[in-house]
């Protein structure tokens, strides 16, 4: 195997990794919530608490989607060969850091709402959105450039 | 086949959402005039906010009869007061009453029958009106019925007032011109009147049904808009957080907060009633003064001649005040309070109340209700409240409302504290009725023994008093020779837990027995509500609004189960029992003044 072989395969396993771990994480958050559902927990669910249960929500939606993303990006980079370190290290810290910021802004800005507007922390999520975006467009590129 | 199907169903589907277009054209139109929003914009920023009011009674002052917010029991069953048939129903999620027809001209006792729908309901927390619609406008009538809720019954509407029984009720009264003012924000009569044939037409439009938000924060209009730039709002989180697009009760000066409780608990006039049909009451959170409305004071009101119409009529002042000014109906704290030291001293509503922060009965703020709303301009009689009243330290007669707001005004069928805060004055009841906070807790004591109290405790000067005064409690002589408010005062105190601690329970069924045979509705209700408080008369069956006959049975019968207590002359009660003769010669002298308290 060469080392560029090596590498992918190594960046493949770190996304596996990250990816159900996030989803060990974020669909236990899931559960959570959903109990509280189950019991009518006024702190989560009453009307003063909308914007919370609001957020929380969010940040258990996209902590799952981007457990599945990591899982998608390892598949991705399993099935096109061919990538430059560079672009994996830029893959990987885009994914990564947007699957930690997205889901802890909302989770965080949830804690600390303010009225009907979240927590300073929800700051977290527009670099998060673009960390993904660009992640995103390094894959989308890498494809195109990679093409055997 | 499928086609005839098809047909049929949007038939009854066009059918449906006709009939539905035809009810809200003889509903108060939801409208965003004068800048209204409506709860719903708010509640996305202000969600904590939003839910407390949400679970106000202010909240519920008018909605749309649902299955949600009908109290009532529409259970179909016929029933009868006074000879007066009535039946309410439900036909799926309407609500139907059958009653009196309200527009007969004819003998009221001959009045045929018919069947209304009701369109609004009013109130509930403790008593709920209904509201029928009529069927050109937009104009709404008052059913002659009301539940009552801690009993779940219904009644007559004026047998849930102190109303005089001799007196006819009001013929008719609309929602739109009068209960609109309190019952609605941003109401607007709207009676519209043809140039060419001079017929009027109601066409009344409200930003919300109910007191919602902007009753107390002004339109929200502007503020809505303002806000929907982010970096505006965390500029507010993050600073002072005054915004001068919306208004914010506690941040305002004693005048213009206690404007905005005025509007409803105050006894307001209307200024300009030609005006106020048009377009409401035009008064706005945060102005200094009221346009729309005349703030009735019963000392300075023979001054303005302004009042002298208002004056004119028969009972205006007596029936809405004590004679030193402080209100008499409940609703109304507003008039008591702008009588009271506390008030120059700068005391507003919001010293005490909470909108969303407080209970949801009284909306009384967290610990307000404690010695701790006084503790801020009277630190040292507070903590020594044992030696400054003269009672047990922890006792609730050491509780400084017990004796500077004691109930002695009474609406919504039971009796509330007084927000004219005093220092209970023999004197003062002598001249003006008004129970004071001795008599009220010690219910067996007379006026002679609250004069020496007083003097001893106080240094209050001792007053001339007549036999009566010296003999008999002053509660019994209140109950016995008393007005109807008199006796509803006393028939409330009565059954209170602190006075019954101080006064003891085993002489006051057969005074309640008495109240019971009373000749207002509301005294008879109290009472019994009273006697049902007393150890043994917890499951006493009795119908306050039934046959004259059957209530003298009720009453008779509260004296046989009576276990006799022993003998005190202060309650008329001798080794034998009651002294029924004194007592026929109290009732003999009973204040019979017809009484219409305008709650």
């Amino acid at each position: 195997m060469s080392q560029d072989a090596q590498s992918e395969d190594q960046a493949a396993h770190r996304h596996l990794r990250m990816g159900w771990w996030s989803l060990v994480v974020f669909v236990s958050l899931g559960v959570v919530l959903e109990t509280l559902h189950g019991f009518k927990e006024q702190w989560y669910l009453g009307l003063q608490n909308e914007t919370r249960r609001h957020l929380w929500t969010l940040a258990h939606a996209h902590g799952t989607l981007l457990g599945l993303v990591h899982i998608a990006v390892a598949s991705t980079i399993r099935a096109k060969q061919g990538w430059s370190p560079q672009q994996i290290r830029a893959i990987w810290g885009c994914v990564t850091g947007a699957g930690i910021l997205l889901p802890l802004g909302f989770f965080l800005g949830g804690i600390w709402a303010m009225g009907g507007d979240p927590g300073v922390f929800v700051l977290l999520v527009p670099p998060g959105a673009a960390l993904l975006i660009i992640g995103a467009l390094v894959i989308a590129r890498g494809l195109g450039s990679n093409e055997r | 086949m499928t086609l005839v199907g098809l047909l049929g169903w949007e038939t009854a589907r066009q059918h449906a959402a006709n009939e539905e277009i035809q009810v809200t054209q003889l509903l108060p139109e939801k409208s965003e005039d004068f800048g209204y929003v409506s709860s719903d914009a708010c509640r996305a920023c202000h969600p904590s906010q939003y839910a407390s009011w949400h679970q106000s009674y202010h909240r519920t002052m008018t909605q749309i009869a649902t299955p949600d917010t009908v109290l009532g029991r529409f259970d179909g069953v016929p029933f009868a007061i006074d000879g007066r048939h009535y039946r309410v129903s439900r036909r799926g999620d309407e609500f139907w009453m059958e009653v009196p027809d309200p527009s007969w001209q004819g003998p009221k006792n001959k009045a045929p029958s018919v069947e209304l729908r009701t369109r609004l309901v009013s109130g509930s927390h403790t008593l709920q009106a209904y509201w029928f619609s009529g069927t050109v406008d937009r104009h709404l009538y008052l059913a002659p019925l009301t539940w009552i809720i801690e009993d779940q019954k219904w009644v007559e509407r004026k047998d849930a007032l102190v109303f005089d029984p001799e007196r006819p009720p009001k013929e008719v009264s609309t929602w739109n011109g009068d209960c609109i003012q309190c019952h609605a924000t941003g109401g607007q009569p709207r009676f519209l009147v043809d140039p060419t044939t001079q017929a009027v037409k109601v066409d009344t439009r409200v930003g919300e049904l109910g007191i919602a938000c902007e009753a107390c924060h002004g339109p929200g209009h502007e503020h809505v808009l303002a806000n929907q730039d982010p970096i505006r709002r965390y500029g507010l989180h993050f600073g002072d957080g005054q915004d001068p697009t919306i208004v914010e009760p506690r941040r305002l000066t004693q005048q213009k907060a206690m404007q905005i409780c005025s509007v409803c608990h105050a006894v307001q006039l209307i200024a300009d009633s030609r005006a106020f049909l048009s377009t409401g009451i035009q008064f706005r959170p945060g102005q200094e003064t009221n346009p729309s409305q005349i703030l009735i004071r019963a000392l300075e009101a023979p001054s303005k001649p302004e009042l002298a119409a208002f004056l004119s009529v028969p009972g205006a002042i007596e029936m809405r005040f004590w004679p030193d000014g402080p209100s008499r109906p409940v609703g109304r704290e507003v008039s008591s309070l702008i009588e009271s030291k506390c008030y120059q001293g700068g005391l507003t509503c919001l010293n005490c109340h909470s909108m969303h922060n407080g209970s949801r009965s009284k909306q009384v703020a967290p610990e307000m209700d404690t010695d701790k709303a006084c503790a801020s301009c009277h630190p040292d009689l507070v903590k020594d409240a044992a030696a400054h009243s003269h009672h047990r330290a922890g006792s609730s007669g050491a509780a400084c409302s017990s004796c500077h707001m004691p109930p002695t005004t009474f609406g919504q069928m039971r009796g509330n504290r007084n927000h004219f805060i005093e220092s209970p004055n023999p004197a003062k009841t002598l001249a003006t009725g008004r129970p004071n906070a001795c008599n009220v807790c010690h219910l067996d004591r007379t006026m002679a023994w609250t004069v020496e109290q007083m003097n001893a405790w106080y240094g209050t000067p001792k007053i001339e008093l007549d036999e009566d005064e010296r003999q008999v409690s002053a509660t019994v002589l209140q109950l016995l020779k008393g007005d109807a408010l008199q006796r509803a005062i006393a028939s409330a105190s009565l059954g209170w837990a602190p006075a019954q601690e101080a006064s003891g329970t085993d002489w006051i069924a057969p005074y309640l027995g008495v109240l019971m045979r009373d000749s207002y509705a509301v005294v008879r209700y109290r009472a019994y509500a009273s006697l049902r408080t007393l150890p043994g008369y917890q499951g006493f069956e009795f119908d306050y609004v039934g046959p004259v006959a059957e209530r003298e049975q009720g009453s008779a019968r509260v004296l046989q189960q009576w276990k006799r207590s022993a003998a005190n002359p202060a309650l008329l009660i001798g080794p034998d029992g009651l002294e029924q003769e004194l007592i026929d010669r109290l009732l003999a002298r009973r204040d019979n003044r017809s009484i219409i308290l305008l709650e």
